[in-house]
């Protein structure tokens, strides 16, 4: 019997953490042994993809390739207790493999499985950051997960009555024995799942935790845990009929207006990325409910933006501490590089093309408007424009703040974490249609 | 020199990035050559054969209708990029003077933002269809916010820059929502109108309806006005170039690309129409009412675009381009003179500190002067040419309308002899010092008054513009000029503006205060706001309410779900 690839890649990360726990007290002290062992056991375990189907392909580039850009920021991650950065590798690697796990899965214990690791080392993460807010954001993290994880074991007992299997519920299985203990169990199955995906009213931990986190940390559980949720609900609507691509519309529509107000509110660069996260969450549930193409739209946007996230929190990391102002002149001096990443994070969060995150939209948008028609179209439209009004605020300060490279004194800033997101962002607004290619072979 | 066009867009980035690694002994002359270069290969490529090329890189975005790469050399583009060109290639070199006092980083991020501006706005008039369109169209924006708001430390930039962002924005989302609904393999812009693209509910209106929206909100048309007297905030030159030539006239550049579309749209061309003919009215009356020095010019500029959506609606996309040609000369010569005042009396915008600077700045009087009688139509200067243009196909098209904009033209030339009169002649106010503009200031002046004066010679009497554009800006029946209608039109606007000069200064420099500017506007941005921020005070922080939201929202989502 053949071992999924999936599987390999899940069992090395699981080893390379265990490795790095045992070595904690030698790697302490030495950072470039830490990293190596890290960036070695993500390398090893993106080796198996070669051999998967596309889903799994696209699960392990777009999951460890965060892990990697997350590991490159390690060693300036602000941490409350700065010898624990061996845990945090490892916890980054464990996460990893609950998230593989979570998208990949072959059944729904499984699947559950995934996202309970991938959101307790989630929550660990974040309350290892410094100072009082961390630990505050990691406790309500961990409790209102609890509350969602509680409704997804549910879901999945009904399931199980149904059905009398675990298995991902089948298209045929749904209209042979559609009654409403079935549809409730997927329904809350995929409300457990969307936890992870932060849309209303299931938002509430994770706007404190994208806050309140060591930057360098939020932006890895950001990615992370909404490229396996997008790719777990994929799968899971597939086969659930039609009320659930419904629910996911209505949820999605609230989520635009929701995260979009509640952006334009915010005075301070983290709270208001915080709340764009719900405002994306919006479009990846809205295009999840649209039908092949909105699920092929869904993972396009998840890549990109996981990516485009992940590269404007490593320009935030190891910026030092206090809140950054939305209208505010940077007071420390900001390398070319930190400044350009994060200028070019917003603008294609902004959506200005040709950076990617415009194309995102645009494809959700057609997806939108096939499946869904005028209605939500125009609401995500208004609301994917909107966007530029909190987005690109602090952009004339960013700009301003361009200084030759060195950063201020006392400061780590991880360049070599930006430049490869910011590579990455760059490649994907010039070749979109290959991602989107990759995406639609992932989830059809 | 085909191929040479469709790259055009690329001339200024090499002057971006050695603007910005520091190149150069004066901030910003790195990024000279750019916009002379775009001139001479615009130029060259009019003068020449004049074969249109295309690049065509199919299924670059999979997931649109019309995904390509697409980008469209031709007449139009050219005609475009030759203006682009030439004012932009004035307001560098104006730049390097007026931005000397600046450090030089600032001045090297100005003119980085210029080579972008300049670059965005090329491929916007190069792009074949909507999907690059949209790249074109969002970059001009995001330039023209980021020069708005490019003295940071002055109250009220950041404002207008995202007063001009949303603005934008309402036009961002039309133009969205008519990429993604036009049916699969529609988007090109030249064949929208053809019956395969129209078949979607609402047709060639609907499409139409949404192009109309965007360029309106590009235009400063209509209620979609406000951002553009706010966006005087940014510095002189950005208002000269962007906010008066060229940006601001991709609304109107929109619509004549896809006229074709808009003539399978009757209904929607009358609108254009009535739009242009109301916003030209209102603006005109607007800029009466300025304290403002250069608001009162931006009022024109939105004056003046009613002009060119008036000639669109009324089925003479010709008309419009020639007005378009003609202004971005003109109005980027008000505003270059402009300049030389504000900054030879340190920053002074407001019409009362102004007066009686007729005799210490001569180079700047002559060149306003010239600027205003080419604006009001003087007969025989290049504005009288082209509006006459507008108003001759009105004639033909709609009467009533033609009348309105005829009536227009008395208007213009009062508002722009009021400003004219009220800053150059009559006593100085105070005894301030002058500084007197270097040549750097002047010399810009020199090519945009010979343009203000010769740009209707373009077309009239040879007609030379209109067989250059040919079939790209519609075919138009050829434009009888010197008719009665626009010649008187030409006098009633000299005639208000010798009337403004009767009136005096005193008289004239007294802003006619009727309420606020775009009253609504604020008062949507209040509410809007006052909602986001009761939405945001929802998220208390305390986990007791999180969970008990996180429950019901879990039930109620089940319940909807099972009923539905």
């Amino acid at each position: 019997m053949s071992v999924p690839p999936a599987l390999l890649s899940v069992a090395i990360l699981v080893v390379g953490a265990m490795v790095i726990l045992t070595l904690t007290s030698r790697l302490t002290r030495d950072s470039t042994a830490l990293g190596t062992i890290g960036m070695l056991t993500l390398v090893v375990a993106a080796l198996p993809s070669v051999a998967g189907d596309p889903l799994s392909q696209i699960a392990l580039f777009s999951i460890l390739g965060a892990a990697a850009i997350a590991m490159l920021l390690v060693p300036s991650a602000e941490l409350h207790v700065t010898t624990q950065r061996p845990e945090v590798a490892a916890l980054v690697l464990l996460g990893s493999a609950g998230a593989v796990v979570l998208a990949t899965a072959g059944d729904l214990l499984s699947a559950a499985l995934g996202l309970e690791t991938l959101s307790l080392s989630a929550a660990v993460l974040i309350g290892l950051g410094r100072g009082e807010r961390p630990l505050e954001a990691a406790f309500k993290y961990f409790v209102l997960s609890a509350i969602t994880f509680a409704a997804l074991i549910y879901g999945l007992g009904l399931i199980f009555l149904a059905t009398g299997s675990f298995a991902w519920p089948s298209l045929a299985q749904v209209e042979a024995a559609y009654h409403w203990v079935l549809l409730a169990g997927v329904m809350l199955f995929g409300l457990g799942v969307s936890y992870e995906l932060a849309v209303v009213p299931l938002h509430w931990g994770a706007l404190d935790v994208y806050t309140a986190g060591a930057p360098a940390l939020a932006g890895y559980v950001m990615a992370a845990s909404k490229v396996a949720a997008v790719l777990a609900l994929g799968r899971l609507v597939v086969g659930a009929g039609a009320p659930p691509p419904a629910v996911l519309i209505g949820i999605g529509l609230l989520s635009i207006v929701w995260g979009t107000l509640g952006a334009l509110a915010q005075r301070e660069l983290r709270r208001m990325l915080a709340y764009s996260a719900v405002a994306n969450a919006g479009f990846l549930a809205l295009a999840l409910g649209c039908g092949a193409e909105g699920r092929a739209a869904a993972v396009f946007y998840v890549e990109i933006y996981a990516l485009t996230a992940l590269l404007v929190f490593a320009a935030l990391a190891g910026r030092g501490p206090g809140p950054l102002g939305l209208a505010d002149v940077p007071s420390e001096e900001w390398g070319a590089t930190r400044a350009l990443g994060l200028a070019l994070g917003l603008l294609s969060l902004a959506g200005i093309p040709p950076a990617p995150g415009f194309w995102a939209k645009l494809a959700v948008l057609a997806a939108a408007w096939h499946a869904a028609g005028w209605g939500p179209t125009v609401v995500a439209a208004v609301g994917g424009v909107a966007g530029v009004l909190y987005y690109l605020r602090p952009l004339p300060d960013v700009f301003a703040a361009v200084r030759a490279d060195g950063g201020g004194p006392g400061l780590r800033f991880p360049a070599p974490a930006v430049l490869l997101a910011g590579a990455a962002v760059v490649f994907l607004g010039l070749v979109p249609g290959l991602a989107y290619a990759i995406a639609r072979l992932a989830i059809g | 020199m085909s191929g040479v066009l469709l790259w055009a867009w690329a001339l200024t980035l090499p002057g971006l990035v050695l603007t910005g690694l520091g190149v150069g002994r004066r901030p910003g002359s790195a990024s000279l050559a750019g916009p002379g270069v775009l001139l001479v290969v615009a130029v060259t490529w009019l003068l020449g054969s004049r074969t249109a090329a295309e690049l065509r890189q199919v299924d670059w975005l999979p997931f649109l209708p019309d995904g390509a790469f697409h980008l469209r050399g031709d007449a139009l583009a050219a005609v475009m990029l030759a203006v682009l060109g030439f004012v932009s290639l004035c307001v560098y070199v104006y730049s390097l003077a007026y931005m000397a006092d600046e450090p030089p980083a600032g001045q090297r991020r100005f003119f980085m933002y210029l080579d972008f501006f300049v670059a965005s706005m090329a491929i916007l008039v190069l792009a074949g269809n909507l999907a690059v369109l949209l790249i074109g169209w969002a970059g001009v924006g995001l330039a023209s916010f980021l020069l708005i708001s490019f003295w940071l430390d002055r109250p009220g930039t950041l404002g207008a820059g995202l007063q001009a962002l949303a603005a934008n924005a309402v036009g961002d989302a039309a133009l969205l929502v008519a990429i993604v609904l036009v049916p699969a393999g529609c988007g090109d812009l030249l064949t929208l109108q053809t019956p395969a693209c129209l078949a979607v509910p609402g047709g060639a209106r609907l499409t139409a309806s949404l192009l109309l929206v965007a360029a309106a909100a590009k235009s400063a048309q209509g209620p979609l006005y406000f951002w553009l007297p706010s966006a005087m905030a940014g510095p002189t030159p950005i208002s000269a170039l962007i906010h008066a030539a060229t940006m601001v006239a991709a609304g109107v550049y929109l619509l004549v690309r896809t006229n074709a579309l808009l003539a399978a749209a009757p209904p929607v061309a009358v609108a254009t129409a009535a739009l242009g003919v109301a916003t030209a009215l209102g603006g005109g009356l607007a800029s009466l009412q300025q304290a403002n020095f250069k608001r009162g010019l931006a009022y024109s500029t939105v004056s003046q675009l009613g002009y060119m959506f008036a000639g669109v609606g009324f089925g003479a996309p010709f008309a419009a381009i020639f007005h378009l040609v003609t202004h971005a000369s003109f109005k980027a010569l008000l505003f270059l003179s402009a300049g030389v005042v504000i900054h030879a009396r340190d920053g002074e915008e407001e019409l009362a500190a102004l007066g009686g600077l007729r005799r210490a700045l001569p180079g700047a009087y002559a060149a306003f002067l010239v600027g205003s009688l080419a604006l009001v139509g003087l007969p025989g200067l290049s504005g009288a040419l082209s509006k006459d243009a507008i108003l001759d196909a009105g004639e033909q098209a709609n009467l009533l309308l033609a009348v309105c904009l005829f009536g227009g033209t008395f208007l213009t030339g009062l508002y722009i002899g009021r400003l004219f009169f009220g800053v150059f002649h009559g006593p100085r106010p105070d005894e301030q010092p002058i500084h007197h503009p270097s040549p750097l200031l002047l010399w810009p002046l020199v090519p945009l008054a010979v343009g203000a004066v010769v740009a209707g010679y373009l077309e009239w009497p040879a007609g030379l513009l209109s067989s250059a554009l040919g079939e790209t800006a519609g075919h138009a029946e050829p434009v009888r000029f010197a008719s009665p209608f626009g010649f008187f039109a030409g006098l009633l606007g000299v005639f208000g503006f010798a009337l403004s000069g009767w009136r005096g200064r005193e008289q004239a420099a007294e802003p006619v205060r009727v309420g606020t500017d775009a009253g609504w506007v604020g008062a949507v941005a209040r509410r809007g706001y006052g909602l986001a921020d009761r939405l945001a005070a929802i998220h208390s922080g305390r986990l007791g309410r999180y969970a008990l939201a996180s429950v019901f929202g879990i039930a109620i989502i089940l319940l909807i779900g099972l009923r539905a």
